[in-house]
């Protein structure tokens, strides 16, 4: 009886649903609606966890994480809609951290620990009203919780990681250290995506056809010379593809190639970001207009002047650089 | 035409509500009639309009105001353009920006009974960041959350994790494993200082996209704590005893039952079989 209520009254069906109700009816799972999918969430959530990995010193090791989503049911009462209750287990932090989004924040000395200025991150995992930590956050027995408004029993905390297991996303994060690139390289070493296309290189393939683009767009600057340096970071050993900046020495700009595969020859047009290579930071605004919609890594250093001038020097060492007559 | 942007390029409106002590950067796109960049003037010196970036050859130049530390609240200051060649000119074709002076919020001196409330409040709540955020239900669940610890007190401390020693609102927030980050106080948890703290700064930050949101959502967290925030909250008449940060988890305890789930979080009361045997 107690099963058919249950159906009844599930707010929405689905399989991943069913097969969680069954199973929670054999003393393993919430009875509750598993949500998903979440690939584009998985991408966000990926984005936020490294400032929060930075933050708390942990960006040094691998990092395991996984998401799980329920359905809500409001209750009524409330004028918000319905808003699923998303969980991101981080293994390695023995944390259950709920998602409430992305908060867009200003990154600083006390959140980064590196000598930066300011820049703009993704806190989602960091500032966050939720965070149970099993033992610390968790006690043995309901009798426990006496009233708390954050303590869950070990049995609940176990229960949503083995859901998450079952029916959520994971992804992991490699050690990472964004201050201390691997290597700068000319942009012809740098694979593109998956292997199957490349940079080419400020006179040809993909990095020609953005820059050409950028001068045609500029339309200004198509009747003197441009100068135009790229250089690609890595961070990491045997990544093919990281980041590729390009600087336009006429016009002191910085700018960081949008690696969304979609811009192709508008990737320099629709920079990332488009810094100008003055000696003073930005202003948030500026920084957030900056920093383009399809890519919310928020770059912490790039608000850095010194380290604006420190990565035009390594272009200019590194990297290509091509001068375009005038049209 | 000349106009006012913000660095986004979004228009500038006016009437703009800028901080004591903080500064403000926006641009104006067009030249004067003498094409030159227009002068802008401010009618106080409590703002001074500076200029970052104006060259003739560009007809956008780069500016920012500069706010006093110590304003009137409320007081309103005109910013008027002239021109560069003839300063007691105006050029009416720029448009006047009336700029509105407001004092920054500060949170109360944790020495203060409502300090560790505006505190938890903070913290506990959703904030204009949050999807769904609707700012008179998380008015109504701070109110509601200020309600479940005066139930507590008169049901009995004990059943919510304080002793015969516990009397007061401060000490039940500050009970073990009631409230997150707040047995410690007036040490808070680093997790929700880090968001307070970042409440506050966008409270006082004018550039900030959320502004008058977060601006409203503290001083929202201030009036409930001070008790300024008068009428009959909804959760009085359900008797509310606890809430979960949140919206998905497991009850507080065996006696509790869900009332309402709102603000983005579930609320509860006490069952009735347990008030029956426990009420004093």
């Amino acid at each position: 009886m107690r099963f058919l209520e249950t159906l009844l009254n599930m707010r929405k069906l689905n399989i991943p649903g069913l097969v969680m109700l069954v199973i929670g009816h054999c003393g393993f799972a919430l009875a509750q609606d598993v949500v998903g999918p979440y690939a584009e969430l998985v991408q966000t959530i990926e984005s936020a966890a490294r400032p929060m990995l930075t933050a708390v010193q942990r960006n040094h090791q691998r990092n395991h994480f996984c998401v799980i989503g329920y359905a809500e049911d409001t209750g009524g009462g409330g004028e918000a809609a319905p808003f699923p209750s998303y969980f991101v287990h981080w293994r390695e932090g023995r944390q259950l951290i709920q998602w409430e989004g992305v908060r867009e924040i200003e990154w600083s000395h006390e959140v980064s620990q590196a000598d930066v200025l300011t820049g703009v991150v993704d806190a989602g995992l960091l500032l966050v009203r939720r965070r149970n930590q099993l033992g610390a956050d968790t006690v043995e027995t309901s009798d426990e919780l006496a009233g708390s408004t954050y303590l869950v029993t070990r049995t609940w905390w176990n229960r949503v990681v083995e859901d998450c297991v079952a029916h959520g996303s994971s992804f992991v994060i490699d050690a990472f250290d964004e201050g201390d690139p691997v290597g700068y390289f000319p942009p012809s070493e740098f694979h593109y995506f998956d292997g199957t296309a490349r940079y080419g290189s400020l006179s040809e393939g993909l990095l020609a056809d953005a820059v050409n683009t950028l001068i045609k767009v500029e339309d200004r600057r198509r009747d003197r010379a441009n100068t135009f340096c790229a250089v690609g970071v890595r961070y990491r050993e045997g990544e093919h593809f990281d980041r590729l900046w390009v600087v336009w020495q006429e016009e002191q700009r910085l700018m960081l190639w949008n690696d969304d595969y979609a811009q192709g020859g508008a990737a320099l047009v629709r920079a990332t970001l488009d810094l100008p290579l003055e000696q003073s930071p930005p202003a948030r605004e500026e920084m957030m207009a900056a920093i383009s919609e399809n890519n919310r890594f928020g770059l912490p250093r790039h608000a850095d002047p010194v380290w604006r001038g420190v990565m035009v020097e390594h272009c200019l060492k590194y990297g290509e650089t091509v001068r375009f007559g005038a049209r | 035409m000349i106009q006012l942007l913000r660095m986004t390029n979004e228009p500038l409106q006016s009437p703009l509500t800028l901080v004591a002590g903080s500064e403000f950067r926006f641009k104006i796109s067009g030249l004067g009639p003498d094409r030159r960049h227009v002068r802008l003037v401010s009618d106080s010196l409590d703002v001074q309009a500076v200029v970052l970036k104006a060259d003739d050859g560009n007809s956008e130049q780069t500016l920012k105001l500069v706010v006093g530390q110590r304003v009137s609240p409320g007081q309103t200051v005109g910013i008027n353009a002239y021109r560069a060649s003839n300063s007691s000119e105006r050029v009416e074709t720029t448009p006047s920006l009336a700029v509105v002076l407001q004092p920054r919020l500060e949170l109360p001196n944790k020495i203060s009974d409502e300090a560790i409330v505006v505190y938890m409040l903070l913290a506990e709540n959703n904030n204009p960041d949050t999807p769904g955020y609707s700012r008179r239900e998380v008015q109504e669940a701070m109110r509601c959350m200020v309600s479940v610890f005066e139930n507590r007190l008169g049901f009995g401390p004990s059943h919510f994790g304080g002793d015969v020693s516990t009397t007061t609102v401060k000490q039940l927030i500050m009970a073990k494993g009631q409230v997150q980050g707040f047995e410690r106080w007036p040490t808070v948890g680093v997790g929700q200082q880090r968001l307070i703290d970042e409440l506050l700064r966008r409270a006082n930050d004018p550039s900030d996209r959320r502004f008058i949101e977060h601006r409203q959502h503290v001083q929202d967290a201030l009036d409930v704590a001070r008790g300024y925030v008068t009428g009959m909250p909804a959760c009085r008449r359900t008797d509310l005893y606890g809430w979960m940060t949140g919206t998905s988890s497991e009850n507080p305890g065996r006696s509790f039952e869900q009332v309402t789930v709102f603000g983005g979080q579930k609320f509860y009361a006490l069952s009735e079989a347990f008030q029956r045997s426990n009420r004093r």
